[in-house]
């Protein structure tokens, strides 16, 4: 297990080393002087010689290679220019704003996803089922942005229910609660949003795996000898139809993490997504750089931990 | 006059689990030898996973040995090159197993036999038709089936197709792996009869391998008796059948005769990791099942 | 699958065998499907519209109207779908950007499926340490996401919608690449390519007579899927400005023009997504019957 472990920890590091080095040659790839992306033009010939030389860009291509992956291995990506501050900082506020909505974006379809599939797969080839796959279907297939256009034009502009942009209210009532509903209150469009092509992934999986698992001898067994439908059910069979799914948050964590951008962009949610955008309008490289390596990150600790907890879940294939 | 000398071949798979697994190497085929004289119809028997089929394998260069030699014509094929062994490929065909799997799904029985003929240019694009439905005829079929993809066939009509496409090639051996066993009983003789008739009528040597030694008694020249990789024992068909002189033989004669399934149920090969895999020799498996055939009766 | 109890000599030519069999194709498999046959109806109708736009769109899509009397109509007879703030015709510009969107969509398909057909058989056929260092690129290639690398790659060369093209098409290979190689891996140790080299056919022409064409299938439902999915990217990499560029339409960069207005003129950005809507709904369904089709167990 331990061997296993640190194999795919290496072959993981490796990967983000792979996405660091692909990042860095694009980058070098551009027209023109590189040193242009990395300091603003209108800075005096001196103070732009030495930090030319501050920075390693008056080395050969090779050195700044070398110095740049050191300088990301010790968590310094950079100054970004569009802010002037460091990368590192403006990422470690960004990060949990992110992790907020993914996680709530995550809860909704698990909850949506598992309860639209059950309810498929035990009225399989019904009207309901019909209408409910339809709907499922509708539901992957809208583009993200589009459904949140459509969201805020129905509920916020339209219905004034809820706010459309901003993680909080302009003036921010006193007290925790009043604080926490606000932020909810910002929270439900984006999530769901984000959360619904998810849903009807999750649903889709749960009625696949579920309608079979009902089809298998031991749950007609189970019905056989008058053990009660529900308990049948939850017991036996939605337990087998789901362990597939404990894998599914490292699973769906990259594509999470994609769609935030686009939800993140529209919902002005201040998070990792919103700043690469706004990094690649600026052409900021250090910042994008740097989503890239967040990015290429994401993917592997996801790959990384759905491996795991299937292992973990699933004795067939532990060891 | 032999046509093959097989001389203690040898075939190892490695049976690798992980990078830092250790090797793990299991001897499917222990040092065989055995000569095959030309037109014959050799059958080998031995039970699931005594490595016959490998050694067919091996006798038709489907898979290279790691020892010993294949004397054919003077010339011993483990030592030939791929490029070498070329313009003697087409001599050593063999016939498979499963005829659900043995035919391209998407090519239609014509196209499937024509395609040999052109590879190897035994005729003129204007003659094909006419050969295709000649070997069409020769395995019991005719030009109706010219056109059929394999799934518009049953499992007999495409074990035809199989054996007629191996003639294509026009080969002087053929090694036929369990060309029954997929099969139902009655189309099983009549598979087995057409292999029979085709090696009298175009000369050719048959390597017959089947697990099955009631059903190939009546057809072998002589029956070769596999077990555990090895060969146990060699001779014509009626002095097997009359006085086996292996306990492996009698015990197989003896199922076959009582109807007994042979093979299957037991494990022989004892997989330990880090070492090289041990098999069970024959006298302790035999004792196991002696024990079992009386406690059966 | 049934034995033939016609045959009794293996020697006699002469019987006659009945032509009549009773698998079905996958043809008629797929017929019997009414979702598949509904998207693949959508299908053309989409492409019918889109690419006949000349016909059915009755304004230039890139005509500004009179910027007093034709700013934000209201969709009516004239304008189907309404004006936008230039007074173009926005049923006009969604047929002109369908046109475009399909286009990109198709040819990166093609590329994507090309390139994983050909990467997928090499590693799958060849196996050993050629497919397992190509896995592994493909699972480096897995790891970038590919909204980032797009990103990156259009912020870096400032680039022309078509350019679009290459870059998905690069970037969206891998799935098919997968597809492709489990199949060959299974294809691989049937008999039937065993058989093709005990008879001594190249390499060349068991992988492109016998690997290749039986790996079509899945390929076709990859393919099919993977329209879907490229719509969806190309229409959100127009919406962020970084695809299509104005003044070309195309779906995503007409949703971003409505979306300041979404009060005084949600028709802008409703009836585009509307049409992405529309053709992902189409190629999801047309890719689901196609797969229950192919899968044997149906």
């Amino acid at each position: 297990m331990i061997t296993y472990l640190a194999k795919r920890i290496g072959i993981s590091l490796f990967i983000v080393f792979g996405v660091l080095s692909l990042s860095f040659a694009l980058i070098h790839m551009a027209p023109g002087d590189p040193s242009s992306l990395y300091i603003r033009p209108d800075i005096d010939p001196q103070t732009m010689a030495s930090l030319r030389s501050q920075m390693g860009l008056d080395q050969p291509i090779w050195r700044q290679y070398v110095l740049w992956i050191q300088q990301v291995c010790s968590g310094n990506f950079g100054i970004s220019f569009s802010q002037q501050r460091p990368v590192a900082e403006i990422l470690a506020e960004a990060i949990p704003n992110t992790l907020q909505l993914t996680v709530a974006a995550f809860l909704i379809q698990l909850v949506l996803g598992t309860l639209l599939g059950v309810l498929t797969a035990i009225k399989h080839n019904t009207k309901l089922d019909f209408s409910i796959s339809s709907f499922l279907l509708f539901l992957y297939s809208m583009p993200g942005f589009w459904l949140a256009l459509m969201a805020v034009l129905v509920f916020s502009l339209k219905l004034g229910w809820l706010p459309s942009s901003q993680m909080q209210s302009l003036q921010i009532a006193d007290g925790a609660w009043a604080q926490l509903t606000d932020r909810l209150r910002h929270l439900i469009l984006p999530a769901g949003v984000l959360a619904a092509p998810f849903v009807a992934h999750t649903a889709r999986f749960i009625r696949g795996s579920l309608s079979e698992v009902l089809q298998q001898d031991y749950i007609r067994t189970a019905y056989a000898f008058g053990i009660p439908a529900r308990k049948v059910l939850f017991k036996y069979a939605l337990k087998n139809a789901v362990l597939p799914l404990a894998s599914l948050f490292g699973f769906y964590l990259p594509f999470l993490l994609g769609g935030a951008v686009i939800t993140e962009y529209i919902f002005a949610w201040p998070g990792f997504g919103r700043i690469t955008v706004n990094a690649i309008f600026a052409h900021d490289f250090p910042m994008i750089l740097a989503g890239n390596f967040i990015a290429a990150l994401a993917v592997v600790i996801g790959n990384l931990i759905s491996d795991l907890v299937s292992k973990a879940v699933d004795p067939r294939i532990r060891g | 006059m032999a046509l093959l000398r097989v001389e203690n071949l040898t075939k190892r798979f490695a049976a690798r689990h992980s990078i830092f697994g250790g090797g793990c190497s299991r001897t499917v085929v222990e040092e065989v030898s055995l000569e095959i004289r030309a037109g014959e119809c050799l059958a080998l028997v031995g039970e699931t996973g005594s490595g016959k089929s490998t050694l067919g394998k091996c006798l038709v260069r489907l898979l290279r040995a790691d020892a010993g030699s294949i004397v054919y014509d003077g010339r011993d094929l483990c030592r030939l090159s791929e490029k070498e062994f070329r313009p003697l490929r087409q001599k050593f065909q063999m016939i498979f197993q499963n005829p659900a799997q043995a035919l391209n799904p998407r090519q239609s029985v014509a196209d499937c036999l024509a395609e040999v003929m052109k590879v190897h240019r035994r005729c003129s694009n204007g003659e094909l038709p006419h050969r295709v439905n000649e070997l069409l005829v020769l395995v019991g079929l005719n030009e109706s089936f010219a056109g059929r993809l394999p799934h518009e066939l049953s499992g007999g009509q495409r074990q035809r197709v199989a054996i007629a496409r191996s003639l294509a090639a026009e080969p002087v051996f053929v090694v036929a792996d369990e060309p029954t066993s997929s099969l139902d009983a009655a189309i099983k003789r009549q598979i087995l009869d057409l292999l029979q008739d085709l090696r009298q009528r175009l000369g050719l040597t048959v390597l017959l391998i089947s697990h099955d030694l009631a059903a190939v008694g009546r057809i072998a020249d002589r029956i070769a008796v596999m077990q555990h990789g090895r060969l146990v024992e060699v001779a014509p068909t009626e002095s097997l059948f009359r006085a086996p002189s292996h306990p492996y033989t009698r015990l197989l004669l003896e199922s076959a005769l009582r109807n007994f399934k042979v093979g299957g149920e037991n494990v022989t090969v004892i997989d330990e990791p880090g070492v090289t895999c041990r098999i069970v020799r024959e006298d302790q498996v035999a004792e196991d099942r002696d024990s079992k055939f009386v406690a059966g009766d | 699958m049934g034995r033939n109890p016609t045959i009794q000599q293996s020697s006699n030519p002469a019987i006659q065998y009945s032509n009549t069999h009773n698998t079905p194709t996958i043809g008629r498999r797929f017929r019997k499907k009414p979702l598949a046959a509904a998207g693949l109806l959508g299908i053309a109708l989409l492409a019918l519209l889109c690419f006949g736009s000349d016909i059915f769109a009755r304004h230039d899509p890139n005509a500004h109207g009179d910027l007093l009397t034709s700013r934000y109509l209201q969709p009516s007879m004239d304008h189907p779908f309404g004006t936008d703030k230039f007074g173009r015709d926005v049923f006009s510009r969604v047929l002109q950007g369908g046109k475009i969107s399909l286009t990109i969509a198709f040819c990166v398909v093609t590329l994507a499926m090309t390139l994983g057909l050909l990467y997928g058989t090499v590693s799958g056929y060849f196996g050993g340490w050629v497919d397992a260092a190509m896995m592994r690129f493909l699972d480096f290639f897995l790891a970038f996401p590919a909204i980032f690398l797009i990103l990156t790659i259009v912020a870096v060369f400032d680039l022309n919608h078509w350019y679009l093209i290459p870059i998905l098409g690069l970037t969206g290979w891998m799935e098919a690449a997968r597809i492709v190689r489990t199949e060959v891996l299974s294809l691989k140790e049937r008999d039937f390519i065993l058989a093709a080299k005990c008879l001594g056919f190249s390499h060349v022409r068991i992988l492109s007579r016998h690997i290749v064409p039986n790996c079509l299938t899945p390929l076709f439902v990859a393919a099919t899927l993977k329209v879907a999915e490229v719509v969806l990217l190309e229409s959100a990499l127009s919406f962020l400005g970084v695809g299509v560029q104005p003044p070309t339409a195309s779906w995503g960069s007409i949703i971003n023009d409505g979306r300041g207005v979404l009060l005084r003129a949600w028709w802008i950005s409703t009836f585009p997504g509307a049409f992405i809507v529309w053709s992902v709904v189409s190629f999801n369904l047309v890719s689901d019957g196609l797969q229950q089709a192919f899968s044997p167990d149906r």
